[in-house]
């Protein structure tokens, strides 16, 4: 028995010592593939698996269309537009999908266009949600991206304001986007507390916004404020105000003519609107937070912040909107939400199909303003929207958009942002800031 | 010489000792080398590749001015690292970022210790685990939702500190993230109180380590417990503490938090030397320099790794 089960044994042992040899050898091997596989395969050639590979060696009836986060939340429809459309189009496939965290660093995106284009292999066949100045000026910088006047149609071309073809025109006279939304600048007002603190009426100037937030500051309750806005944004307060104040708003290279006496204007009011904002004004839509939470009396932001603010409970008749204040002009800014299409792209003339039918139709634009609170580019729709969008269309139809560069994100944004805090906060002068932001801004070349 | 043993069958076999061990052949030992190769192999070609190459690849950046986006790349020599010696904002960022790593440092270490401490002595009496557990949460939470998390505590008007100060009838809420003076301490206390449960956790181990005799012996000679903690405790919890130092100097790299909270602002306060070369990398496209920058930030933290770790051996031995 004993010795039975000795034999047994080492036979078991001898089984043990020879498999674990062999399986010691396999795993190593296999271990150094892994790694081994993956250089070769990025050292080897791409396989032609079709056109989802992204390839733009040929013609595709599959549209790769992609847009930023933020698009899912405002109309999430996005998905059907992409049926719909293939319900319309024999033989078109269209893929519609979000980018994936992209919108907090445009940047990334920016490097991560660069190399697809470089390669000749864009991942998109038509990237929806960016602004001009934002995303598509350093892409059309680096012509990652095409040209697209030749190919938006002439009845949607003709009917495209002037100040809205000067925001996707670039300084080389091509028009680099398809704009398809506009946010627009505005003014609005908590009436309840207005009427608490003796205000009949909104104001209609800067100069007026500024004498009443100055009265009016004493008699709010505690942790009320008078005026609220993004004002160390400079697309959010000082170009709002600059535009209004004087003809020429930006300067011959494209950034904000802050040397124009209007500027030192424009700051000596931010700074005093600045320091009557709600403390949080310098975390980027907060402000926006205290008015809908009935805390602020006036603010300037765009039309989707009155939808928002009806969404977190003021209600209709509580709410006040206007356009822009005024100054010498009647004026505001916005920015448009354009299409962008990959340079050499072949399925550009079907992306730009796809945004005009998409958005610009008849369904498409009232999907836009009933569904997204949006406003569109084209000059005769007034009569479509609702009567509080009226009279921002109207402003945007004579606005003053940044340019089609990218001075704001390699200097305006930042040092703006900065400079502007210094004063608000710590007591720069109105002088000084202004000098500082000509030092940085003219700069500044294409 | 050799000795019996039993085997697990009851037999006898015989044992060969050290002195007796018959050396293996030069093949055997070399394929018993190359198995072991062939094990590290794949760390190996891993590391280099994700890790060796790219750091070799950065270093290499520092000697040009390369864009990216023009796709231009020019030798410019040590021209980036002259630069970066006299950039004025290489020394106000390095300070906001030392700044921060004590803050962050003190406001880590110290409620680690006091709260490790009263979980060891809990820990006979109380379920410990049910402690460990509620203090390590905030570590395993998403860094977004961390943050959304703290902007909302700090807001100075709807915020959570603003409720508190109402409740106690102060005049107004500190603005915790819009006062250039208090922005960083709050972002280092946030960031505090996110990697406490950590800091416990390595303090619970040191405890761990500590002999109990030690404590009984003093606490039989009249000891009290405020002298045991600082006579007993923290000199042999000394290894531990630079430990957790060492560990905490990556806060150095700072990039996230003021970017997602602050953007750098109010005034540059919370501008970090991490965020700053991020920004040269990825707004100004300044590739070469923001690498400078990179480099530069390991060199500091490895002499400043270098002397900790050093300490750290001085108390171990």
């Amino acid at each position: 028995m004993t010795t039975t089960h000795r034999s047994s044994r080492a036979e078991f042992a001898a089984d043990t010592t020879l498999s674990r040899r062999r399986f010691l050898r396999a795993s190593a091997a296999a271990g150094l593939s892994v790694p081994a596989m993956g250089m070769l395969s990025a050292c080897g050639e791409d396989s032609d698996d079709g056109p989802s590979a992204g390839g733009s060696g040929g013609s595709s009836s599959t549209l790769r269309v992609i847009h930023l986060p933020w698009m899912e939340n405002v109309a999430p429809w996005l998905p059907d537009l992409g049926t719909q459309f293939e319900e319309n189009n024999t033989g078109v496939s269209v893929d519609v999908s979000p980018l994936a965290s992209a919108e907090g660093n445009p940047q990334a995106l920016i490097q991560k266009f660069t190399l697809e284009s470089r390669k000749d292999e864009p991942s998109f066949d038509v990237l929806l949600g960016p602004t001009p100045f934002s995303l598509a000026a350093p892409l059309a910088k680096a012509e990652v991206i095409a040209p697209i006047g030749d190919l938006i149609p002439d009845d949607i071309l003709s009917r495209m304001p002037d100040s809205i073809l000067s925001e996707v025109t670039g300084p080389d006279g091509n028009i680099w986007c398809f704009p398809f939304w506009q946010d627009v600048m505005g003014f609005l007002y908590n009436k309840t507390l207005m009427s608490e603190v003796g205000l009949d009426q909104p104001p209609a100037t800067w100069e007026e916004l500024h004498a009443q937030a100055q009265s009016i500051a004493p008699e709010l309750p505690k942790d009320t404020y008078a005026y609220g806005a993004d004002w160390n944004w400079v697309t959010r307060m000082f170009l709002p105000m600059l535009v209004t104040m004087t003809d020429t708003p930006y300067a011959e290279n494209g950034t904000p003519n802050v040397a124009d006496p209007a500027a030192l204007e424009a700051l000596r009011m931010l700074k005093d609107l600045g320091q009557a904002s709600p403390p949080n004004s310098t975390t980027e839509l907060a402000s926006a937070e205290v008015f809908q939470a009935g805390k602020v009396v006036m603010e300037t932001y765009w039309q989707p912040q009155y939808l928002r603010a009806q969404e977190a409970g003021l209600g209709e008749d509580e709410l006040g909107f206007s356009g822009n204040l005024g100054g010498q002009r009647n004026s505001t800014v916005f920015w448009s939400t354009v299409a962008l299409i990959p340079a050499n792209s072949k399925n550009a003339e079907l992306a730009v199909k796809f945004v005009t039918d998409g958005f610009l139709s008849d369904d498409g634009i009232q999907q836009s303003i009933e569904d997204a609170g949006r406003f569109l580019p084209l000059n005769d729709i007034e009569d479509r929207f609702p009567d509080w969008m009226k009279p921002l269309y109207q402003q945007m139809l004579e606005g003053s958009p940044l340019p089609l560069n990218d001075s704001f994100v390699t200097v305006v944004k930042d040092t703006f942002q900065t400079e502007a805090e210094r004063m608000v906060i710590e007591d720069q002068s109105p002088e000084d800031t202004q000098q500082k932001l000509i030092d940085a801004f003219s700069a500044y070349a294409w | 010489m050799d000795t019996a043993t039993t085997t697990p069958g009851g037999a006898m076999k015989p044992v060969t000792t050290t002195s007796g061990a018959r050396k293996p052949d030069a093949g055997r030992r070399f394929k018993r080398a190359l198995t072991g190769y062939l094990f590290v192999a794949p760390v190996v070609v891993l590391m280099g590749v994700f890790v060796f190459y790219p750091l070799a690849q950065t270093v290499y950046l520092t000697f040009f001015d390369y864009s990216f986006l023009a796709d231009t790349q020019e030798f410019v020599g040590v021209d980036n690292y002259v630069e970066w010696a006299q950039d004025p904002m290489t020394w106000q960022t390095l300070w906001v970022s030392v700044k921060f790593f004590l803050y962050y440092v003190l406001g880590s270490m110290v409620p680690g210790l006091v709260i490790a401490i009263m979980i060891d002595r809990l820990a006979t009496t109380y379920a410990p685990s049910v402690y460990r557990t509620i203090f390590y949460f905030p570590v395993v939470l998403p860094a977004a939702i961390v943050f959304s998390m703290w902007l909302w505590i700090y807001d100075p008007t709807l915020g959570m500190f603003a409720h508190l100060s109402d409740t106690v009838g102060a005049d107004s809420s500190p603005n915790w993230l819009g006062d250039p003076d208090l922005a960083l301490p709050s972002l280092a206390i946030m960031n505090s109180w996110r990697f406490l449960g950590e800091t416990v956790i390595f303090f619970l181990i040191g405890l761990a380590a500590i002999p109990r005799d030690y404590v009984e012996a003093a606490r039989t000679d009249g000891a009290g417990e405020v002298k045991i903690v600082v006579r007993i405790i923290i000199p042999l919890l000394m290894p531990f503490i630079f430990l957790v130092f060492v560990l905490r100097l990556r806060a150095l790299e700072l990039v996230t938090e003021p970017l997602f909270m602050t953007q750098g602002g109010p005034v540059d306060a919370t501008r970090t030397y991490g965020l700053e070369a991020y920004e040269l990398f990825h707004n100004q496209d300044r590739i070469g320099y923001a690498d400078t920058w990179f480099v530069l930030l390991a060199v500091i933290s490895l002499v400043t790794a270098g002397f900790a770790s050093r300490r750290l051996r001085s108390y171990q031995t």
